[in-house]
Formats: structure tokens, C-alpha cells, sequence
């Protein structure tokens, strides 16, 4: 297989879609009450210079992704054995997302059928784009992101007419620390989550282009996640928006227009198919090249197949009721993920850092 | 090798497209009793809970341009047990999604409708849009039961009467989801409008006049239509209507038509105590003159103006009279304005909200304006 | 539903691993048919209905005991 190549555009849609992912049905976990708002434009804030550090390490070793680097740098054992942790990570989160999806499903629209079904049936679609190669799922998520866009925008406009401006006040209600709380929560879910697209790295086109994929698709993404949550809070206020699951289908359920224009969350929810279905594919693609990485395959879509089964049993196993799925998003995801997306990467780019020193020093001493 | 492959992906793709067209529970619409509304009681006998449902009839439609309709009685001890049991009267699952009216009977109410409220705002085959009404009968069901006279589905023509509700503004407007947030709400009470039979010429017909007051969610009490209409100006949620004027003698001569009315209450922190001010403006039109005497010319309009906006301003302060002194109930959402414009002194009074809102200083400001005078401009004038 | 997954799972066979032996990636080979055993016992059990130990309990504990 030659190397694999996304332009910079649908790197960005690949980015912006995976960040959205199930954030938008989900809800940022709502401790904060009216004040989740400022909440996510902390997170945003902060997701920043994690961006740059990954940026970081794109330039100072080009050409190669998050498992490259970790063998590179770590050396042959102890850089594999964090590769698997971070398949574990990205097999992790695509199951969690699947499961999003799959509760979704059943507790909504469709109540009778097993929660197996639906899963299966993205998880197939998910191999299928991968096996196809990163390429497909960057022109695919380009024209996708279009249409979420597009979807979007109209949900905003017509929900404007519900908007009740006084569940906005009064502001900080209840104070700065559960607001501190939530900002670590949105940070880790979803926006430090762009370490699974470092095991995509490699197919970034050129070496600057890193920073400029990572901190726009970190904006765009946040920009939206700030105006649906905005949203939600404006249609349902803050004490029913802590007791739902799914806090923007019942504000989308409240659309109105001229008694035309009713009962609308149905379609809506195609934007939550559609974000969802790139970030498992993401996880996925993640997934299967650790694996070649580590296990030295000559290609990642010998495995793709076996991987995605895999994820999709898992997510059927990992949590016995959306309750417990619920506790788990909300109040343990954001302590356990942060090795994965803060520490381990950090350490990363310090031993890069390192190395890339030495190398200078080297050639400066075999130049002299 | 290749062709095996290639038959295997199209069958792949066959299978994939079976799941694809259709649902896992696919039904038809005849295997469903379309529900319209329900009506609930209590069997003060044994306690239990009667829910009556008027299901729309396909069978009748076909010759006729209105569908036909069922009515189903049944008895039980939770909601969610009766719904499931109507099964065995219909022979079909009830569908919910087309309901428009929920009636509660008084007794229901007064006992507390969290009860019976709970399993339809949990339920994910119910929608939140349903009209919640009290029913000022001894029971519910036999306001549902005016359809056999009147040959026409009652929750549809009771959703068609609350969304034209605001042209006369007598009664509230309250969907399920409004109902229930305004429960959850510390510093809000919850009203529904009542239904009641009227009689005339022996003829039966349903009207939704007044309110039923909710403390918590227990109903406490009532108010006449007048008095909602009164008690909507102050919470801001008159959207059209009409005032009556009287002249200086005291005899009412003048309609006026609510255009558009706008309510803004603000809380004032004066010397620690907390008072609110709640002001009125309400643009109109002056539709009806039951005199021949002149009023054109603005001292004429201006008068009327005066007058009308001094008998609402006395209208609406005794309807909050009334409910701080009488009912101890704060259902204008007085409550949740201190909350979001003064939250450090709401802070110190929401555990005692219900006795704190006696005590409140309420002071009413209220100012009609005459926009038009419809299409003539002067009265009818007698010619000899 | 055991039948319709044991051939679901024998055409899985034929195509994956198998097909990665033809064309003569061994190593690929070996990996692959070592996921494909772990995914068809993970869907056997999920179709017998048996009760599979899942680790998010695991990681709450873990968490937990930090905090």
C-alpha cells in the first residue's frame, strides 16, 4: 500500500466531526446548570495548547504517527507496550461511543429492537471505510460536514421562536466550582480526544499544516458544541436539562412552526448518525494501525474486520444500563482519560523535544 | 474465486438492504387504537385510578369527512397497568402520539397529580405537546363523553379551542411539558384551565373557562374567568382578548381588543425589604361603543383610556390579593424573577417562598393605550 | 441464532484469515485469526446469553480508590 495523503480541508472535517461526535446528542455534563455555557468556552480555551503541543510533535517528527513515535522515542518494548494502551484507548472509546448510540437508539426511536442491531449495522459501515483507506473517510467527512452544518443551522433558526432568554439568568448560579468541575468534564469529552486522530498522523499532507488542522477544527467544532448547548439551555432551562439523557432531542422535540413544521427530532437525529459514524471510524482506523504497528503487519486492513466485531461485542458487554453508561460519561471518563490524552503526550514531546536536541547537537558537532 | 467473492459481497449488500427498509417492529396502522385523549378519575369506592380513552375510529371515516370514535373505560391501579390492559378491550396497542387532551377530574387534582402524571412524561410512546385541563364536573370522563351528542371527537376540538385560546384569554394555556417544568420550578406554582358542562336549551357543550390553582402539586383552588384573565395580565401571558369599560356612571359601554400586552415585573431592593413592581402596557383597539354618545376627539379617548387602565390596574391587584392572602400560592412566577434578578435575596427566602410571597409588597401599574377605533371613527349616530 | 452465527462465522473464516494465507502474509495471517478467535468467542457468548465480565466496573473502582 503507498503512503496514505488527506489534504488539509478534509483532515479538518475529519476533526470537526469527531470532536462534535456524540457531544451533541449527549450534552456536556450538566453539574453547572445555566452556567455550562461558560463552562465549554473554558474547556475550549484550554484544549488549546494541548492542540499545539500535538501540533508539536507532528513537526518534530514528520511523516510518522502517535505509534511511530512512541517506538521511536521509547524504544522498541516500552514504546509498544504504551501503543497498546493506546489501542486499548481507541477500542475503548469507539465502544463507548457505539453504546452512545446504541442506548440512544433504544431508549428513543427504536424501543423494540435489540440494541445489537443498530450497532452492528454502523459498525460494518465503519470497516468498510476504513478498509477502504483514510482517504475515503477524509473525502467522505468533507461532503458530511456540509450537510451537519447545513442541518444544523436550520434546527438553530427554527428553534429560535422557543428560546426563553430568562433561563439564562441568573448567571454563576451556583458558583465557580461546579463550573470548574464541568470544564474539566467537556474538556476531556470531547475535545482532548483529538490524540486518537495522532494515530492518523502520517497521513497529513505537509509539515507546518498540523497546527492549523488541529487548533481550526478545535474552534469550529467548539464554536458549535457552544451554540447547541446555548441552545438547549435557552429551549429547556437548567433544572430539566439536568434530569434528561438526551437534552437536545426533547429541545428539538419542542419546534413549533405554524403547527407545519412539528415533531422534527427524527431528522434531526441523522446529524447524530452522521458524527457519531466518523468518530468510530477514526477510533477504529486508530485502532488497526496500532495494532499493525505493533505487531509489524504489512498493512492495518488485514485486521480491520476482526477490530471492528470486536468493538462492536464490546460495546454491547461494557455497561450493563444506561445508567451505569451515564455515571460513567459524566463523573468517571474525564479522571480516567486524561494519562491517555494529557500525561502520556506531554512526556511525548518532552523526550522528543530531547531527542531532536541531541540530534542538532550531533550534526552541529559532525558539521564542526 | 473472484466471482465467489463478488456473489458473496452482493448477497452481503442484499442482507445489509433487508435491515435497512424498515423497522424491527413494523405495524400497520390497523393493528393500532389511535388514542385522542384521556380522561382520568378516581373511584372514590376503592381508590382506584379510571382512566377513560377516546380512540379515533378508522372504520366510521370512509363515508363520512370525520372520523368515527371509541370510548374505553378501565380500572386500575397505576397508570401504565390500566394503558397495558386496554389491550384486552381493543384487541390492539394504543398509539399515543396523536393524543391533544389530558382531563383530569377535581378529585384527582386536589389529591395530587404527580400520580398520575409521572408515567405520561416518562413514557417514550407519549409526546410532552398534550393540553392538560381540571375538570370543574364531579368526574372527567363525562366531558369526554359529550362527543356521543355531539358527534365529534372532543380532544380535537379541545386542542382547536386552546390553540384559539388567546383571542379570549379567559383560560391558561398549559401543555404537559409547562406543567411540569413549572412544578420543578422553586418560586412557581402551576395553574390548568377548567372545563365545564354547558347547559342550554337542553344542549350539552364543553367550555373552558377559569383555572384551577396547584400548590406543589395538589390543587387548592379555583379562579373564575374574570380572575384569569386578571391573574394572565400579570404574568405576562395575554396575547389577545377583550376589556370592558365602563363610562363614568359605572355602566359598560366600551369593548376594548387586546392587541398585544406586555408585562414586566421588577423586583427593588429598598432598605433591605423587597418589593416588586409589576407594570402593564397594553395596546388596543376600541371595538364597540354601546352609546351614541360622542367620544371622538382625544379627551374622549383619553378618558376611556384612564379609566380602563384604573379598573385593570384595581382588577389585577385584587386577583394577587387574593392569592397572597387566600391561597398562600405564587403562580405568577414572581418568585423565579427574584431568582434571576436578585439571586443573593432569593438565596435567603425560597425556603419559605409560599409565606414570604404573603408578606410581599406588590404595587400594580398599568396603562392602556387606544391604538384605533376599528373601521369608523365615531359613534352611531341617531338621525331623526 | 448459535447456527446463524457459526456460519456467519465460517464464511468470516474463509474470507479473512484464509485470505490473508493466500496471499502469503504470515504474520498477518497469525494475528488476524488470533482477533478472529477472541471476536467469535466474544459473539458466542454474547449469543448464549451468557454474562460477560465487563471492565468499566473495574475502571470505576480504580478511580474511585484514587479519589
Amino acid at each position: 500500500m503507498g503512503k496514505e495523503n488527506i489534504p488539509a480541508g478534509q483532515s479538518i472535517s475529519i476533526a470537526v466531526l469527531f470532536i462534535i461526535g456524540s457531544s451533541l446528542f449527549m450534552g456536556a455534563s450538566g453539574q453547572s446548570g445555566n452556567s455550562s455555557w461558560i463552562a465549554i468556552i473554558l474547556a475550549m480555551l484550554l484544549a488549546l495548547p494541548l492542540m499545539l503541543i500535538y501540533a508539536r510533535l507532528h513537526v518534530l517528527l514528520p511523516g510518522k504517527d502517535l505509534f511511530d513515535m512512541l517506538i521511536l522515542v521509547f524504544g522498541a518494548v516500552a514504546g509498544r507496550v504504551l501503543s497498546c494502551l493506546y489501542i486499548w484507548y481507541a477500542l475503548h472509546l469507539g465502544s463507548l461511543v457505539l453504546r452512545n448510540f446504541g442506548e440512544f437508539g433504544k431508549s428513543v426511536p427504536l424501543t423494540s429492537t435489540p440494541m445489537l442491531a443498530p450497532m452492528l449495522i454502523i459498525g460494518l459501515l465503519c470497516v468498510w471505510v476504513v478498509k477502504g483507506g483514510i482517504e475515503v473517510l477524509g473525502r467522505s467527512s468533507k461532503f458530511l460536514l456540509l450537510f451537519t452544518f447545513g442541518v444544523i443551522v436550520v434546527v438553530q433558526l427554527l428553534s429560535i421562536p422557543k428560546f426563553q432568554f430568562h433561563h439564562l439568568l441568573p448567571v454563576l448560579d451556583s458558583g465557580w466550582k461546579p463550573v470548574f468541575t464541568d470544564m474539566m468534564g467537556s474538556f476531556t469529552f470531547p475535545f482532548a480526544e483529538i490524540v486518537v486522530f495522532l494515530g492518523a498522523f502520517h497521513a497529513l499532507p505537509q509539515k507546518g499544516s498540523a497546527v492549523r488542522i488541529l487548533i481550526s477544527g478545535t474552534l469550529i467544532a467548539g464554536v458549535i458544541i457552544l451554540l447547541v448547548t446555548i441552545r438547549n439551555l435557552l429551549v429547556l432551562g437548567p433544572d430539566l436539562l439536568s434530569s434528561l439523557y438526551f437534552p437536545s432531542y426533547v429541545a428539538v422535540s419542542r419546534i413549533n412552526i405554524g403547527d407545519f413544521l412539528t415533531r422534527i427530532e427524527g431528522s434531526s437525529a441523522i446529524v447524530f448518525v452522521t458524527t457519531l459514524f466518523v468518530k468510530v471510524s477514526l477510533c477504529l482506523y486508530a485502532a488497526c494501525n496500532g495494532v499493525a504497528k505493533v505487531f509489524k503487519l504489512s498493512s492495518y486492513r488485514s485486521v480491520v474486520l476482526q477490530m471492528g466485531l470486536i468493538m462492536v461485542y464490546f460495546a454491547d458487554f461494557i455497561y450493563k444500563d444506561i445508567m451505569q453508561m451515564d455515571y460513567f460519561a459524566h463523573h468517571i471518563y474525564k479522571i480516567y482519560a486524561l494519562p491517555f490524552q494529557v500525561v502520556i503526550p506531554v512526556i511525548l514531546w518532552i523526550a522528543a523535544e530531547i531527542l531532536a536536541r541531541k540530534k542538532i547537537r550531533k550534526q552541529k558537532t559532525a558539521q564542526n | 474465486m473472484r466471482r465467489a467473492l463478488r456473489l458473496l459481497t452482493l448477497l452481503l449488500c442484499m442482507a445489509l438492504v433487508l435491515c435497512l427498509c424498515g423497522c424491527w417492529n413494523y405495524t400497520e396502522v390497523d393493528d393500532m387504537s389511535i388514542v385522542a385523549g384521556v380522561a382520568i378519575d378516581k373511584d372514590a369506592a376503592d381508590g382506584k385510578i379510571q382512566l377513560t380513552a377516546e380512540i379515533v375510529d378508522i372504520k366510521g371515516g370512509l363515508n363520512q369527512n370525520q372520523a368515527g370514535f371509541k370510548m374505553l373505560s378501565l380500572k386500575g391501579k397505576t397508570m401504565f397497568e390500566i394503558v397495558r390492559n386496554m389491550i384486552s378491550l381493543t384487541g390492539k396497542k394504543l398509539f399515543w402520539s396523536h393524543a391533544k387532551a389530558i382531563i383530569f377530574s377535581e378529585a384527582v387534582a386536589r389529591e395530587g397529580l404527580i400520580k398520575t402524571m409521572d408515567w405520561y412524561s416518562r413514557d417514550t410512546e407519549t409526546r410532552s405537546d398534550v393540553f392538560i385541563f381540571v375538570s370543574s364536573e364531579p368526574t372527567a370522563r363525562e366531558i369526554l363523553n359529550l362527543n356521543t351528542s355531539k358527534k365529534a371527537i372532543l380532544s380535537f376540538e379541545l386542542a382547536q379551542m386552546m390553540s384559539d385560546e388567546k383571542f379570549t384569554s379567559t383560560a391558561p394555556n398549559v401543555e404537559i411539558w409547562d406543567f411540569i417544568d413549572k412544578l420543578e420550578t422553586s418560586g412557581n406554582h402551576a395553574v390548568a384551565p377548567l372545563i365545564y358542562v354547558h347547559e342550554q336549551n337542553g344542549k350539552k357543550n364543553e367550555r373552558v373557562n377559569g383555572c384551577a390553582i396547584f400548590s406543589k402539586d395538589k390543587m387548592i383552588g379555583k379562579l373564575n374567568g374574570k380572575e384569569t384573565k386578571n391573574m394572565l395580565f400579570a404574568k405576562d401571558g395575554i396575547k389577545g382578548g377583550v376589556l370592558a369599560v365602563n363610562d363614568i356612571h359605572g355602566v359598560p359601554t366600551y369593548s376594548l381588543e387586546i392587541l398585544s400586552s406586555r408585562t414586566k415585573v421588577k423586583p427593588k431592593l429598598v432598605n433591605g425589604k423587597l418589593s416588586l413592581q409589576v407594570r402593564t402596557v397594553t395596546r388596543t383597539g376600541l371595538d364597540e361603543v354601546m352609546t351614541t354618545k360622542d367620544f371622538s376627539g382625544n379627551e374622549g379617548i383619553s378618558s376611556i383610556e384612564e379609566r380602563a387602565s384604573k379598573a385593570l390596574r384595581q382588577d389585577i391587584e385584587s386577583v394577587i390579593r387574593k392569592l397572597q392572602q387566600e391561597y398562600h400560592a405564587d403562580i405568577f412566577g414572581y418568585g423565579e424573577i427574584i431568582h434571576e434578578h436578585q439571586p443573593k435575596v432569593w438565596a435567603k427566602l425560597r425556603d419559605n417562598w409560599d409565606n414570604e410571597f404573603v408578606k410581599l409588597d406588590i404595587s400594580v401599574d398599568s396603562k392602556v393605550i387606544i391604538e384605533n377605533t376599528a373601521k369608523t371613527s365615531r359613534s352611531i349616530r341617531l338621525g331623526d | 441464532m448459535v447456527i446463524y452465527l457459526l456460519l456467519i462465522y465460517a464464511i468470516i473464516v474463509v474470507i479473512d484469515p484464509y485470505g490473508l494465507l493466500k496471499q502469503g502474509k504470515k504474520r498477518d495471517f497469525y494475528v488476524c485469526s488470533a482477533l478472529c478467535l477472541v471476536s467469535f468467542s466474544l459473539a458466542f457468548a454474547l449469543s448464549m446469553h451468557w454474562d460477560i465480565p465487563s471492565p468499566s466496573p473495574t475502571i470505576i473502582y480504580m478511580v474511585k480508590k484514587l479519589f
